[in-house]
């Protein structure tokens, strides 16, 4: 992760139109300020309606600020002669696998969006073959998209982002409807583009065991930013978490009750890991 | 009498035709009355294909169904009334909402039923109640209602048909953490006042070693096992190598238990394994 930004948020206000024309409902995002870096991997909790959607049809020019400025790679999204320009720097993959699958054999579905920009024929060859292996479907490129399970059809949809080239993936709880083996294969695979391609990770996610993987994360409550830092630091606002309807991760919470049972472990304990090392450290000290 | 009784259930999809594919193959299983069972299985592992036979909504290739002891395939008559008494609430229900009005879709089952109108209305009202929906949403419009209150009225329209068994395919899937305690505490509490059974289909361990009493694990188009939560949640390994997996505690005892420390098997929530660790520090330093 370096200092260099890739998405900028600016003071972003945004709100749908309501009901009756000309007038809109609750803003779901009030003057919401965030950089996004290079490289990073960040995760975004929020509850249902936190706004945590809205924040990524704005990251990939879907839709305007009402106020504010949001910039990709120094681009303003309000340009719409730039509106190709974002959408090759940034692709976002959604949650139900089915509904982002175009053709009907997975490398013509990956060939799909460097295909719309225009890529020459060898280029796209290449690209797709490529993009394949790094999701690990390469096997499967002759294959039917629907009789793939949910993880690989996730896989084939981010293969279909990165033939496009692009810098920064954002994933809208991509794990929502997949067993615990696709989650784990999606979640392998986008942690490997973050750290061998340097691609630029945002991660919108409900499972609190995915947010401890990131490098930041960011806390979305009434279309704020409520908390942001590091899994340590966001994930030691237990209280704050708690009213906002988020969770700790498990292991988090066998430390907390170990502790109301005067048992205190020592360090921050987010994943099965930490509480090994810091249970054999207590022990270690009892000696 | 058993409440459910599946004797060598075959079924094969795409019978002659190149893409013939056996989903189950040769399953028997049997369900008591009473309590929340779970069934898990990977994506493809035939859960789906089981539960749709439950209530008739597939006949067989070959072997049978029972519902008290009823063949729910021997006529079309038996098997329209089997839905009312076998509900399946399906994935995603909040997309399947129709009426009007929040009543009116709670109706909807009851309405078919053949019910008066009192009835319908003491069904719906009941119904509603499970799932803390209070009557002052009756007259909205259901789509005007959050993600979770959707869902939830959906579940109500198939809880008011009063179904011997409810059977609930993926209920918490895409919730934040607090709606996702409030699914799993309003189905607790329907089988407290219901006293009826209930079948859940879930790919989140937690939900699983939270709520259900009894676990069914559903692998390549058989049943794998079938027991209480602790003694299917004990056999970690094979789960795993079924594309499952167990909760973060099992895995930490499971953990702490590789490195040598004399922890019991069978733990599957945050609290016994911090009631087991108490103990065994306990024991411990009184050696």
């Amino acid at each position: 992760m370096n200092n260099e930004i890739m998405i900028q948020i600016q003071n972003a206000s945004y709100a749908y139109d309501g009901d009756d024309e000309g007038v809109k409902s609750e803003p779901v995002l009030r003057n919401l300020s965030l950089d996004i870096y290079r490289g990073e991997f960040l995760a975004i909790l929020g509850h249902n309606g936190s706004g945590k959607s809205t924040l990524t049809r704005l990251c990939n020019a879907m839709a305007q600020p009402d106020s504010g400025k949001v910039f990709v790679d120094g681009m303003d999204t309000a340009n719409e002669a730039l509106e190709y320009a974002i959408r090759e720097k940034v692709g976002v993959v959604m949650q139900n696998p089915d509904n982002q699958i175009v053709a009907t054999i997975v490398e013509e579905d990956v060939a799909f969006g460097p295909e719309n920009l225009g890529v020459e024929p060898s280029e796209i060859r290449r690209r797709v073959d490529d993009a394949l292996r790094r999701v690990g479907m390469y096997e499967y490129r002759g294959h039917e998209p629907h009789k793939l399970s949910g993880g690989q059809k996730q896989r084939v949809a981010i293969a279909g982002i990165l033939a496009m080239q692009t810098e920064c993936i954002i994933l809208d709880e991509p794990t929502a409807m997949l067993d615990p083996q696709g989650r784990q294969e999606v979640l392998k695979t986008i942690h490997e583009l973050n750290r061998d391609m340097g691609i630029t990770v945002v991660l919108i996610t409900h499972f609190m065991d995915e947010a401890v993987q990131a490098d930041r994360v960011a806390v979305m409550d009434e279309g704020k930013i409520l908390l942001l830092g590091t899994p340590r630091e966001v994930f030691a606002h237990r209280e704050v978490l708690f009213d906002s309807g988020l969770d700790i991760p498990q292991s988090a919470k066998l430390a907390d009750r170990l502790a109301q049972f005067g048992i205190c472990l020592p360090g921050s304990i987010l994943t099965p890991e930490d509480f090994l090392a810091s249970f054999c450290a207590y022990r270690e000290g009892k000696k | 009498m058993s409440l459910v009784e599946v004797k060598d259930l075959v079924y094969i999809y795409g019978q002659n035709t190149p893409f013939r594919k056996t989903a189950l193959d040769h399953v028997f299983l049997t369900l008591e009355e009473g309590g929340i069972k779970a069934i898990i299985g990977h994506t493809g592992s035939g859960k789906s294909t089981l539960i749709q036979h439950l209530n008739a909504l597939l006949s067989p290739t070959s072997g049978t169904v029972y519902f008290e002891g009823q063949n729910v395939n021997e006529s079309k008559e038996i098997a329209y009334q089997i839905r009312f008494r076998v509900g399946l609430c399906f994935q995603y229900p909040e997309y399947q909402l129709f009426e009007s009005t929040v009543y009116q879709d709670i109706a909807f089952g009851p309405k078919n039923m053949g019910l008066d109108e009192k009835q319908i209305d003491s069904a719906v009202r009941k119904a509603a109640s499970y799932v803390g929906i209070t009557p002052d949403l009756f007259e909205q419009s259901p789509f005007d209602l959050s993600g979770g209150q959707k869902r939830r009225i959906a579940m109500a329209g198939v809880m008011a048909m009063e179904p011997d068994l409810l059977i609930l395919d993926e209920p918490t899937a895409g919730l934040d953490p607090r709606g996702r305690k409030q699914i799993l505490s309003f189905i607790r509490d329907y089988k407290e006042r219901s006293g009826k059974t209930v079948l859940l289909v879930s790919h989140s361990m937690d939900d699983v070693a939270e709520t259900a009493d009894e676990v069914i694990v559903v692998n390549e188009g058989k049943i794998a096992m079938q027991g209480s939560v602790r003694e299917v949640f004990s056999r970690s390994e094979e789960l795993t190598g079924m594309g499952l997996t167990v909760p973060e505690s099992t895995r930490i005892i499971e953990r702490l238990r590789a490195e040598g420390y004399s922890l019991p098997t069978g733990i599957f929530t945050v609290e016994q394994a911090a009631t087991a660790i108490r103990d065994f520090l306990k024991g411990a330093t009184a050696n």
